[in-house]
């Protein structure tokens, strides 16, 4: 089914449409992840941002769907998008003691505490953070595993966009007060 | 979490910090509710850059292992991604046709890559096919994937880098192991193959000890040129690539002895002094031709190291010191060098604060981004001016392109000031390694503060817009300085303190952790914050505002303290040091710049900074406390002498390593003209030399008006040992020379003239020059006139004790010719004067050793 259909679906909550559409959307996240680094070998920071729009794109076959279907692919990507990462930065933290993996991305500077650790520790705070306040988490997520703009997580969410960038604004600032820590 | 907490944080968000108390003050809001909303709110960062650069970075190194899952590379299946290079993805590997259980790393090239890497991929492989040596890494096998994707196998080592294994190891291991390593480079050159990658991550030690040289990454054949473009200076790892890899110079063999020194040099950290220091010093010369001939040498010196015998290095020491000194003179000029600039040379590459993100504009920014991170690399390597005048031209062209469409976005606006400001730091700012272009620096540096005030219009808190105001005039304050006629510095530094105070009063400066992570923007702000909080005390300093330079220097050492820059702490002792020097507190100025020069001692594990430029300043300093020529000191000029030489040498040697920097050899001419200076009683000659170095030193600078002035200087300084040796005549053409600068400079004539600027001292060198060729009566009418002009510009020898000294120096040097011209009433009434003005600080300061030997001189 188009992914457009599916969307449309998703939003009027045909759970038959969600499950249909999160294994696609997973797939084409990993894949487009793994075609990004063969590209980029030179080792810039990879942009979970730039992988959605591209995994949307491709899935809506370069057409150019409705705002609304968009803003659903990119709520659905952004919670997969942190789950990929977590997931892999989990396996990862678990085998410390290769040191061929603490060489290279010499062209990244500044490149102090382990990366995998670091999207953990974003991970935990967002946990917590959802515990507390599960719309503020998830609008964390939208903006930054996402990529979405306050207009297109204020339309998944049926919220002003003034609320949307007013949460936005305290829970980023609770999450670096968090990961300061 | 929509507490109170949280209501009372989007009431004051958007307040300024006077309206934020009001507020509180008229709902009589709890004060433990306040302090959990300030807490916040001192989170409440500009933009989201920190947390979507560590999210992105992240993303990058992790979803790599996604990648190539379970891909079969000839007999081998990929198994996981172990590391990412200049040449492609690196992977563990298992040979998956159940003969025999082989690990391999398994690169494979990345299939958007230019034919040029192609190209390496393949000679790599040839190359790589033919050894055998228990020190290298053998091929296993090479060939393409069923996607036609090039990939190499090689023997896996499990082992650690060098540098990590060394670590456990005493002095004499390490040189072992290290030979061993020579060995396997050596055997490569004799199959004429140069590494060209050489570090301590491309050298794996196996557990039982055995090095492994890995990653002929962009091996070359011997007769090969390198290409230097950017695409190559990314695949290097500048702490041990070669000046000449970096500025696209020819490769040869001597380029991986000079990466083999580099590595040692890392390995062995804190012992590296006497014989090892010289043998490092040979093979790290920037000049291919002056270092090591073959590894083998080399590794013969490390290994007459470890006999005790006498090393081939120093053998060649004297007579490399002579050639060279003989070569190129690097000689003298100005002592205005010796200003904040020197100071902050080197040691401030803070500043890495990364471009806020707003997607549209996601991939030219992050490009930009990029440049500035490479231009962080390279600035403080040999050769690297070239590199960095493409990374300026690229990023204003980016820049342009993002001005052009900003649409008063205030995150996007906070992102282009510090674009534009950094672009700036690299032109021409003096506290960091530049291109020497002021006007460009001033411009950009403009357009930054135009950027910021727009900022702070639509978000009058905003933190971090704070502290880019408060760099930004503090830059300006520092080009205003450096330029002649010098522009409005005062007002620059006030405003940038007063920035930096409001950026203080939003919250304490967060210590950051100690490494400095994507996360660790307040480890970024908190150097920035000691960076401009010291240079504006040393600027105050300079001014004569002592009392407002110690608070600034004490509120800052604090921060320095408190937030672990130890460098940075040494590096403000200096300018206590010199503060206190300035109102004659010489001993506890000599106390300062001691500790001083101890903090300045690097840790090994310091990468970032290049303290040598600090250093050389402390020397310097400790050498002006101890007996600077006509200036405060206490009269221990042998000692003085002595240090002055040490800087001198550091400061040629800078100039040496990177001929392109302005910096360095404004910090040269600054150190010549102090030594020659004290040189000019004992060593004439020498000390002409030293001024007609500091003089070709300073118009190698070109389109500078420091550069100029500093040559004028250094002419009319130039005369006095001349005039001692007889050699009047040439005194006089530099007296010429020197007139005919400051006029182009439309700094003479003049009615007002500064004291100890250019005109000063080469109209006293011209009353002088006057007396001497026999014209008494001319020379003292010059004297005469230019005490009219010194006075028009107000000095303030009552208050000021530098000026006190530099006039005490001029009415000692008149009364001198009025004596000559018997005319003992007018001597003695200047003489009279002299010592008047010394009573004065008797009075002011009693005991004060300086002052009592200006009264019994």
């Amino acid at each position: 089914m188009e992914i457009t259909k599916l969307l449309q679906g998703v939003h009027q909550g045909d759970s038959q449409a969600l499950q249909t559409v999160i294994p696609l959307v997973y797939d084409e996240l990993k894949k487009l992840a793994a075609g990004h680094l063969r590209g980029e070998s030179a080792g810039g920071p990879l942009q979970t941002t730039a992988l959605v729009h591209e995994a949307f794109l491709r899935l809506a076959q370069g057409q150019h769907p409705s705002y609304e279907n968009r803003s659903h692919f990119f709520g659905i990507a952004s919670r997969l998008m942190r789950q990929i990462l977590v997931d892999m930065a989990r396996a990862r933290v678990t085998e410390k003691r290769n040191y061929l993996a603490e060489v290279q991305l010499a062209d990244i500077p500044d490149f102090g505490r382990r990366p995998d650790e670091s999207v953990l520790i974003i991970d935990q705070a967002l946990t917590r953070l959802a515990k507390a306040d599960p719309l503020k988490a998830q609008l964390i997520e939208m903006r930054y595993f996402g990529g979405m703009t306050a207009e297109e997580s204020a339309s998944v969410l049926s919220l002003s966009v003034h609320a949307v960038r007013r949460d936005l604004r305290l829970a980023q600032a609770w999450l670096r007060q968090e990961m300061a820590e | 979490m929509t507490g109170p907490v949280q209501e009372l944080f989007h009431q004051l968000a958007d307040l300024s910090l006077p309206q934020r108390e009001q507020y509180c003050q008229e709902h009589r809001v709890d004060p433990k509710l306040k302090e959990q909303a300030e807490a916040l709110l001192a989170f409440d960062a500009a933009g989201d850059a920190d947390l979507d650069r560590s999210i992105s970075l992240v993303a990058s190194h992790v979803l790599t292992r996604l990648d190539r899952h379970d891909q079969r590379c000839g007999p081998f299946r990929l198994i996981d991604v172990i590391g990412r290079g200049g040449m492609g993805v690196v992977y563990l590997a298992e040979r998956a046709d159940g003969e025999v259980h082989q690990r391999a790393a398994v690169k494979l090239l990345g299939a958007g890559l230019a034919s040029l890497q192609q190209d390496r991929f393949l000679q790599e492989r040839e190359i790589l096919a033919g050894f055998a040596h228990p020190n290298i890494a053998h091929l296993l096998d090479a060939g393409h994937t069923g996607d036609g994707q090039a990939y190499l196998a090689m023997e896996y080592v499990d082992g650690q880098p060098l540098d990590a294994f060394a670590a456990q190891l005493d002095d004499r291991q390490k040189i072992t192991l290290f030979l061993k390593v020579c060995a396997a480079v050596a055997y490569l050159h004799r199959h004429l193959v140069v590494h060209c990658d050489l570090k301590p991550s491309n050298i794996l030690v196996t557990a039982d000890g055995e090095p492994k040289v890995l990653d002929f990454g962009i091996a070359k054949i011997l007769e090969a040129k390198v290409d230097p473009q950017i695409t190559n200076l990314r695949m290097l790892t500048p702490d041990f690539a070669s000046p000449e890899q970096l500025s696209g110079g020819r490769i040869g063999t001597t380029t991986d002895i000079y990466s083999l020194a580099a590595v040692l040099k890392r390995i062995m950290a804190h012992a590296v002094k006497g014989d090892l220091s010289v043998i490092l010093t040979k093979a790290m010369r920037p000049e291919p031709p002056d270092r090591y001939a073959t590894v083998e040498q080399f590794a013969e010196d490390l290994q007459a190291l470890l006999d005790s015998r006498p090393i081939r290095a120093r053998q060649g020491e004297l007579a490399y010191r002579t050639r060279k000194f003989a070569q190129r003179y690097w000689l003298p000029i100005a002592a205005t060098a010796l200003t904040l600039a020197g100071l902050s040379a080197g040691l401030f590459v803070a500043n890495r604060e990364r471009a806020v993100a707003q997607r549209r504009f996601n991939d030219v920014r992050e490009l930009s981004n990029r440049l500035f991170d490479i231009d962080v690399q390279v600035r403080q390597l040999p050769g690297a001016a070239k590199t960095r005048q493409l990374i300026v031209d690229t990023s204003l062209e980016y820049l342009a392109r993002l001005a052009k469409d900003r649409g008063g976005d205030p995150t996007l606006d906070l992102d282009l000031g510090t674009a534009y400001m950094r672009v700036a730091r690299v032109q021409g700012v003096p506290i960091s390694p530049h291109l020497g272009q002021t006007d460009e620096a001033e411009r950009n540096l403009r357009i930054a503060g135009r950027l910021i005030d727009s900022v702070l219009r639509a978000q009058p808190g905003n933190r971090l817009a704070f502290l880019r105001a408060a760099q930004i005039a503090h830059d300006r304050m520092v080009l205003a300085q450096s330029r002649r006629p010098t522009g409005p510095a005062l007002p620059l530094a006030r405003q940038s303190e007063e920035w930096l105070q409001k950026y203080l009063r939003t919250g304490s400066v967060n210590t950051g952790s100690v490494n400095t992570g994507p996360l660790d923007t307040a480890r970024v702000e908190a150097e920035a914050v000691v960076i401009v909080g010291m240079n504006i005390a040393n600027w105050y300093s300079r001014q004569g505002l002592v009392d407002d330079a110690l608070r600034l220097l004490r509120q800052t050492i604090g921060i320095a303290k408190a937030t672990n820059q130890p460098l940075q702490a040494g590096a403000i002792q200096v300018v206590v040091a010199r503060a206190l020097r300035s109102r004659g507190d010489l001993d506890g100025a000599l106390a300062a710049i001691r500790e001083g020069a101890r903090m300045l001692v690097v840790p090994p594990s310091e990468t970032r900074y290049n303290p040598r430029r600090t250093f050389r300043l402390a020397l310097m300093t400790e050498g002006q406390i101890l007996g600077e020529d006509a200036g405060i000191g206490l009269g221990r000029t042998r000692e003085a002498t002595g240090l002055f030489e040490r800087a001198f040498a550091i400061s040629q040697d800078l100039v040496r390593s990177d001929a392109d920097n302005a910096e360095s050899r404004f910090a040269m001419v600054g150190d010549g003209m102090m030594l020659a200076a004290v040189l000019r009683h004992t060593d004439g000659p020498r000390a002409v030399a030293i001024y007609d170095s500091v003089r070709n030193a300073a118009a190698e600078i070109k389109n500078n008006l420091r550069a100029r002035r500093n040559e004028a200087a250094a002419l009319a300084a130039s005369t006095y040992p001349l005039r001692a040796l007889g050699r009047s005549g040439e005194a006089g053409q530099r007296l010429d020379q020197a007139f005919a600068i400051l006029r182009e400079l439309k700094l003479y004539p003049a009615s007002v003239v500064e004291l100890g600027s250019e005109p000063d001292e080469a109209l006293r060198a011209l009353a002088e020059q006057q007396a001497f060729t026999g014209h008494l009566t001319l020379g003292i009418e010059t004297y005469g006139q230019l005490l009219d002009k010194l006075m028009a510009s107000k000095p303030e020898p009552q208050t000021n004790l530098e000026d006190a000294t530099d006039l005490s120096n001029f009415y000692r040097a008149m009364a001198r010719l009025h004596e000559q011209a018997r005319q003992n009433e007018a001597s003695a009434a200047l003489r009279a004067r002299r010592i008047e003005l010394w009573r004065h600080w008797d009075r002011k300061l009693p005991n004060n050793p300086f002052i009592r030997r200006q009264l019994t001189q």
